[in-house]
């Protein structure tokens, strides 16, 4: 709460700069007025001798302000200083930052896709991706895409698709597709379209589907 | 600001210090200060307002000076400014300093022609 009182502060030291301004003002005026002028030229004459009492006022009020924004260019200036006299500790400090801060991107990264903005299927861990064991592909004939369809009895559905062109219509006639298998417990996944299979498997490649290896 | 009599600037410093030195003597408003400093120098010096309330906001800044609510010769409000212990301390280092300084200018303006 120390900024606030600073504030409060600050505003008393404005009020009081205020009145002493305008006590000096009354003070002349009243010297001028003894040398027979009257109420009215003397504040004027009082006013003229002063200045511009707004900029005065400001230049004063600014002695309030300016110091702290020099003194953070000064710290800044002394900082930039020290780390161009001594590179080792700066590039120690900037590779321990950089490091840092790019552990943090991941792992935020991380959180985000799995947690904070999970797929919108309802139970994600039960999504499956079919690949070849053999060759380590990622993608199945479509011919095998259909006997997988046809003999499947373990997953409640399958999809064809293809990583790199998601929302492609070619996905049926591609001679190599990725297959995604549909959970056991999502019942609503037979009413899927190509669009939302297609939707669906965008995410898939952003690597949120676990791999089922097939021989 | 100093105007009279060839309108010549004093060197940094001079201000705040003589606005210390005279508080410390007895503690005053703002006009009060100017009429003191223009009494005192025999009319030599008139301290311009432009000047003197910027240097007292930074005195105050500096916790040279404090002020507090008080009434003029003629019974209106204004503040009176005085010095702090820590104004005290300064003032008698930047006198030793002034005075060193007048002391060199001095003696190299003493020294006559060969």
């Amino acid at each position: 709460m120390e900024w606030v009182r600073r504030l409060f502060s600050r505003r008393r030291r404005y009020q009081d700069l205020s009145i002493s301004i305008q006590e000096h003002l009354e003070e002349k005026a009243d010297e001028l007025m003894e040398q027979g002028m009257s109420r009215e030229e003397a504040m004027q004459a009082a006013r003229r001798a002063f200045g511009n009492v707004g900029l005065i006022e400001e230049r004063s009020r600014e002695e309030w302000i300016w110091p702290e924004l020099e003194g953070l260019r000064a710290d800044l200036k002394y900082a930039l200083r020290q780390l161009w006299k001594h590179p080792a500790f700066s590039l120690t400090a900037i590779l321990t930052l950089t490091l840092g801060i790019g552990a943090n991107v991941v792992v935020f990264s991380v959180l985000n896709a799995l947690i904070v903005r999970p797929l919108n299927v309802s139970d994600p861990q039960q999504l499956y991706n079919v690949e070849h064991k053999q060759h380590g592909w990622y993608t199945q004939s479509y011919p095998d895409y259909l006997d997988y369809r046809d003999r499947n009895r373990t997953f409640d559905g399958m999809r064809p698709t293809i990583r790199s062109v998601p929302h492609s219509p070619r996905v049926k006639r591609s001679p190599r597709t990725s297959a995604i298998l549909l959970p056991a417990t999502t019942s609503t996944c037979w009413a899927f379209s190509l669009c939302w299979v297609a939707s669906f498997t965008r995410t898939m490649s952003m690597g949120r589907i676990r791999p089922l290896i097939s021989s | 600001m100093a105007k009279n009599p060839e309108y010549r600037d004093l060197f940094a410093g001079a201000l705040e210090l003589m606005i210390l030195h005279s508080l410390r003597v007895k503690p005053m408003h703002g006009y009060a200060l100017v009429r003191h400093i223009q009494l005192v120098s025999d009319d030599l010096l008139h301290i311009e307002e432009g000047s003197l309330y910027p240097a007292l906001q930074r005195l105050l800044r500096a916790g040279l000076l404090e002020s507090e609510e008080g009434t003029s010769a003629k019974g209106r409000p204004t503040r009176i400014y005085r010095l702090t212990r820590e104004g005290i301390k300064h003032l008698e280092h930047e006198k030793f300093g002034f005075e060193t300084m007048f002391d060199g200018i001095t003696r190299v303006l003493a020294v006559s022609k060969a």
